[in-house]
This record gives C-alpha cells, structure tokens and sequence, in this order.
C-alpha cells in the first residue's frame, strides 16, 4: 500500500511541474522535441514519451512557446520549439512560486524537526 | 517468413512486420480517436508519429525491417492515451468531446475481410456471432427460392419479383451498412474494444487460422467450400447482369416504343389518355427512372461482382438508391395528380329491344378503315368479345375501340333486347354521370344486322376512361354470327381473315 501512495504523491508532484520544466528547458535553448523527451527522460520528470505532445501543443496553443521548422539530424524536417514573450513572463512567474514553494516546504519541515 | 508492409510514418518511409503494422494502426488510430475533439488534436497525433519514426530510426535503422517487437517496445515508451493523459494532467484541461471511447460498443458493418459479395453477410455474421456459412446459406435459399420464377421467365416473370424482397433487402444493406474499414471499426463489429491487448489477440487469431487453413488445404478440403461460394457469387452476378440487362431490353421496348414480338407496344400510349396532367414530361421520366434505376443498379453490382473491382469514392450504389427514392415520391404525386380525372364514376344504362325475327343475329363491327391483320389486341371467349386496334393509316395514330360485347343467353327470354352500358369517370360525380350519359355505344340496327360503331381516339381527343358495353340478352336458339372481317365462334376459335388462329381463345364446347 504505502509503495502505491508515494508513487502517486510523487507522480502528483512530477506532473505538477512538468509544464515549468518544459518552460525552463527552452529557456535556455530552442529544442526539438526528440531533445526535450532526453532531457525529461534523463530528469525522470516523464514516463511515457507521449506526455509530452498534448503538454507542447497545448502550451503552444496558450501561445507560450511557438515552433519552426527546422533540418532535424536525421529525416525530415522536425519542429523546433522556441519560447515566447508570454511564455517568459508565466516561466518568470512559475520561478516566483517555486522559490515560495520551497521556502515554504523548508519552512515547514524546520518547524517540525525543531 | 513474414508478411512486411511499407508505410509512411511521420513523412518517413519504413518497412514494418504485417503483425506490427497491424498494432501501430490500432495505436495511431486510438490516439487519432482520443485527440480528435481537441485544439489541435492533430498536431498531438502528428507529433507523437514523427516520434515513431525517429524511435524507429534509432532502433533499426531505415534498411532493415521493424520487427512487431520493436513497435511493442515504441508503443510502450510513448504510452497508450490514457496513460499519457494521466501522466499529463491532459483531464484537468480538456473538455472531452467523446467520451464514449473505451466502451465496447458493438455496431453492425460490413466485413471487407470475409466478403464474396459485399461483405453484408460476413458483418451479420460477425454482428450475431455466428458462423458465415451459416448466414450465407440461409441468404442463399432464401435467394433462390425467391428468384425460381424470375429466373425461369424474366420477361413474363416480374410478378416473381415480388418473392425477391431478399435480394433487395441485400442490395440496401450493401449501400446503408458502412463497411469496417478502420481497426476500430472491425473491433466494433464484433463488439470488442479495441486496445492493444485485444488487437494482438485477434492477429494470433487469424494466424491460428491461416494456419489451420494452411493444413486443411494440406488435405485438399477447405479450397473446395471457398471456391463453391465463388462459384455461386459468380453464377449470381451473371444472373444479375442478365436479368437487369433481359429488364432494362424489356422496358426499353415497353415504353421507348420499340415493336418486338410483331405485337404492337405504342410508344406514348399515354399521350392518348385523359389525364389531369398538362404535360406528361415528368411523369415518364420519373416513371422511367423508378423502373430503370434499379435494374441499372443490378447490372453495375453484377459487373463489380464479375470483375471485382472497388466501390468508386462517390458511392453510385448510393447516388442510385437516393435518385431511386426520389423517382418514386416524383412518380408517386404526378400519378395521384394525373389520375385526379378518374376519381369519381358514373354508370348509364339504357335498353333497346331487337326487332329480328328471325333466328341467327349478325353483328358487324364497321370502321372506315378495314381491320390490321396484325397488331390487333383481341379477347374474346364464349360469349364475349373485346377488340381494339392502332390505326396507323392515317396521318395520325388513332386507337379504334369497339364496345365489349357480351352475351347473355337464357331460354325464358321471350324478347330479344340489348342493354348498352357505359362507365365513365370524372373530377366530381355529375360530371362522370353527364359523360356516361352522352356516350352511350353507337350502332345501327337494320332487322338482323346490328352495325357497332367504334370510339377513335387520338391526341387530341383522348380516352377518358369511358368504358362502353353492349350486352345481347337472347333466347338460347338465337344464333349470333359475326360479319367480316373476323371469324368468332362458329367452331370455337376466333379467326381474323388472314387466318390467323387465336387458339388461346378457344371457347369450343359451346358456339354462340
């Protein structure tokens, strides 16, 4: 029982953030989506591949990252994904409530063990 | 050795394993499913195929075959739909437009996989899980039993048609049920869902069987029962293209007005009717089409089932079977229009007595012209006569209609006398009545010799429904004799002058 509830406390967590992952990456740099799932993939932040195209669409749709076409390495042409203005301002944001986020968690836990 | 298959995936051209294959369309097609009512949905789908290919790339390479393990494997890291909704949170956002997927909803289609004809009884089959051959049989008698008549006869048979229900009933199952083109759809056919587990399943299922038909045709069995029922797919669409061809020939004669058969058939016989129509330009083409449009539809399924070739993308199954239902409504309302004169009848009746003393009764049927040796419709029996003719010598068709005559013999008669009936119709009653009253039979009587007068009829005075009737009422020792140019009665057999016999007239226990 207990190994099913952290699992899921730890996939709520995971799926809480996956969307400020993403922002963060492409902060930093333009990527393919082949990249991003490496990325995601090595930060164990997904489990199945396919969580992230409905998350890339969708952001996209919110017009927090926008796409071009780009050579891919290997065959054809593949989006690569950039980020916006709008999506600069919501990762800025997201960086606020993380920071608050942890400072309260650290807060919280120093309290106890007091 | 495996079947491949060469597929498109995410605008890259792979080689996969028939059995993969067979997976990754059941994946793309539940993820097109899942995404469709979505913003963007496409793109989603779109994105996560480009994946596949990349996967693919990285696993096999682009030369070498994609084994049903390696799809197993992509499916698994990119994650079913509902997994990849769970993991994205996808539920919280979305507005999920149809929510009926994953319910295993059996639907009735038609079954390409396992189809002779159009695959209708395969997908029953499927529907009411029971075997083909089961439903095939039972499709097969009630077929033939049905079609015996039409067979046998297809010019005098079309009252056969009527037992063929089933062969119609065929035909629109064909045209209304959708055939199972998509995975899912062949799931739903068979009221399964459509996941991966089950997808599997089915593809061991048909390997079983591939397999087991493999060893029965080691044993020379199964090859005969598929090739009877190709054989009798085959029979049956000659018997389509022949009937509708032997019906499409006989309409074609009927109404477009070619003589066969040295009979007459008028070309526009109901231009000589009185109708409520001003013009009949509609009523016969949509008449023309209720009647032709089926058959041509006989003729194009025969065809197909001959040479097997595809259903064009715009359906003409269908197009017919609309234009069909359209004809008939069309037909339907200018018949119920044009048959507006004839709703209303009236009947005059008016005796005359017979002066004749003697005891044999000449009648002569006179017209200016003298009468065809053929093209000639007669009925007649013992004591009745019925005659019309087209007359054709004139500048105009004239149809010459004499009077039925009847006889009516008894020997308490003790005057001879002659009742002339006629039966008209018209928009309201006193209108049917004023007609009958005026169009009473014409003759003339000189002692003996009655002379019977026939109505004409053209395109400018036209039949109007008025039916006219000459009843002799005589003792039984009164002979009747009928002038030239026709022989009735005298030994039994009607005989017009050229000698020509009408022995289906006979009449030979009883002369008039």
């Amino acid at each position: 029982m207990s190994d099913i509830n952290t699992d899921n406390v730890k996939s709520q967590m995971r799926k809480g953030v996956l969307e400020y992952c993403i922002l963060s990456i492409l902060n930093n740099n333009d990527a393919y989506a082949s990249s991003l799932i490496e990325e995601l993939k090595v930060a164990k932040m997904i489990v199945v591949e396919g969580t992230l195209y409905p998350l890339l669409t969708r952001q996209k749709n919110q017009g927090l990252l926008s796409y071009r076409w780009e050579e891919s390495p290997q065959g054809p042409p593949r989006k690569y994904y950039s980020i916006t203005e709008r999506g600069k301002e919501l990762l800025s944001e997201m960086d606020g409530a993380w920071r608050e986020l942890v400072e309260t968690i650290d807060l919280i836990r120093n309290k106890k063990t007091q | 050795m495996k079947k491949v298959v060469k597929v498109s995936i995410g605008k890259m051209a792979f080689t996969v394993e028939e059995d993969g294959y067979l997976i990754l369309k059941g994946y793309l097609e539940e993820l097109n499913e899942h995404y469709r009512g979505m913003q963007n949905g496409n793109e989603i789908v779109e994105g996560i195929e480009e994946r596949i290919a990349d996967l693919f790339l990285e696993k096999s390479g682009t030369s070498s075959v994609i084994s049903s393990a390696v799809v197993r494997e992509v499916i698994t890291l990119l994650g079913r739909p509902e997994v990849i909704d769970e993991e994205s949170n996808e539920t919280n956002y979305r507005r999920r437009v149809n929510s009926s997927f994953g319910r295993a909803e059996k639907r009735l289609y038609r079954d390409p996989d396992n189809k002779m004809i159009g695959g209708v009884c395969s997908g029953l089959a499927a529907y009411f899980n029971i075997d083909i051959a089961i439903v095939r049989v039972i499709f097969l008698v009630l077929l033939f039993f049905s079609w015996i008549p039409f067979a046998l006869v297809p010019f005098a048979g079309i009252h056969g048609a009527g037992g063929s229900f089933i062969f119609i009933a065929y035909i629109i199952m064909w045209i209304a049920i959708p055939e199972a083109r998509t995975v899912k759809q062949k799931f739903a056919m068979r009221g399964e869902k459509p996941d991966l587990s089950n997808i599997q399943r089915n593809i061991e299922r048909s390997a079983h069987r591939v397999g087991r038909d493999l060893r029965r045709a080691g044993r020379n069995s199964t090859p005969v029962i598929n090739d009877f029922f190709r054989v009798i797919s085959k029979i049956f669409a000659v018997i389509l293209v022949l009937i509708s061809i032997g019906g499409i020939l006989l309409f074609s004669f009927l109404f477009l007005g070619i003589e066969i058969f040295n009979g007459f058939i008028p070309a526009n016989m109901i231009d000589y009717i009185e109708l409520g129509l001003e013009n009949t330009l509609w009523l016969k083409i949509s008449t023309l089409a209720f009647l032709f449009l089926p058959l041509l539809g006989m003729l194009y399924g025969g065809i197909q089932i001959l040479f097997e070739f595809k259903n064009p993308r715009f359906r003409p199954g269908l197009i017919m079977f609309i234009l069909w239902i359209i004809a008939g409504f069309t037909s339907a309302t200018f018949v119920v229009k044009a048959s507006r004169p004839y709703w209303e009848s009236a009947r005059e009746i008016s005796d005359v007595p017979l002066t004749t003393m003697s005891d044999t009764l000449y009648l002569s049927l006179e017209f200016d012209n003298p009468m065809p040796e053929k093209d000639l419709i007669i009925d007649g029996d013992k004591d009745e006569l019925f005659i019309f003719w087209v007359d054709d010598s004139g500048k105009e068709k004239r149809f010459v209609v004499f009077p039925e005559i009847k006889i009516e013999r008894d020997s308490e008669y003790d005057s001879k006398y002659m009742k002339l009936r006629t039966h008209s119709f018209g928009y309201t009653g006193g209108e049917a009545m004023m007609k009958a009253q005026r169009n009473l039979p014409s003759f003339e009587m000189t002692d003996s010799l009655v002379t019977i007068h026939p109505d004409i009829y053209t395109k400018s005075k036209k039949w109007d429904g008025t039916n006219k009737r000459i009843t002799l009422y005589i003792p039984e020792n009164v002979k009747v004799m009928l002038k030239d140019p026709i022989r009735f009665g005298f030994d039994g057999e009607i005989e017009i002058h050229n000698g020509f016999n009408f022995s289906r007239h006979r009449a030979p226990y009883r002369p008039w």
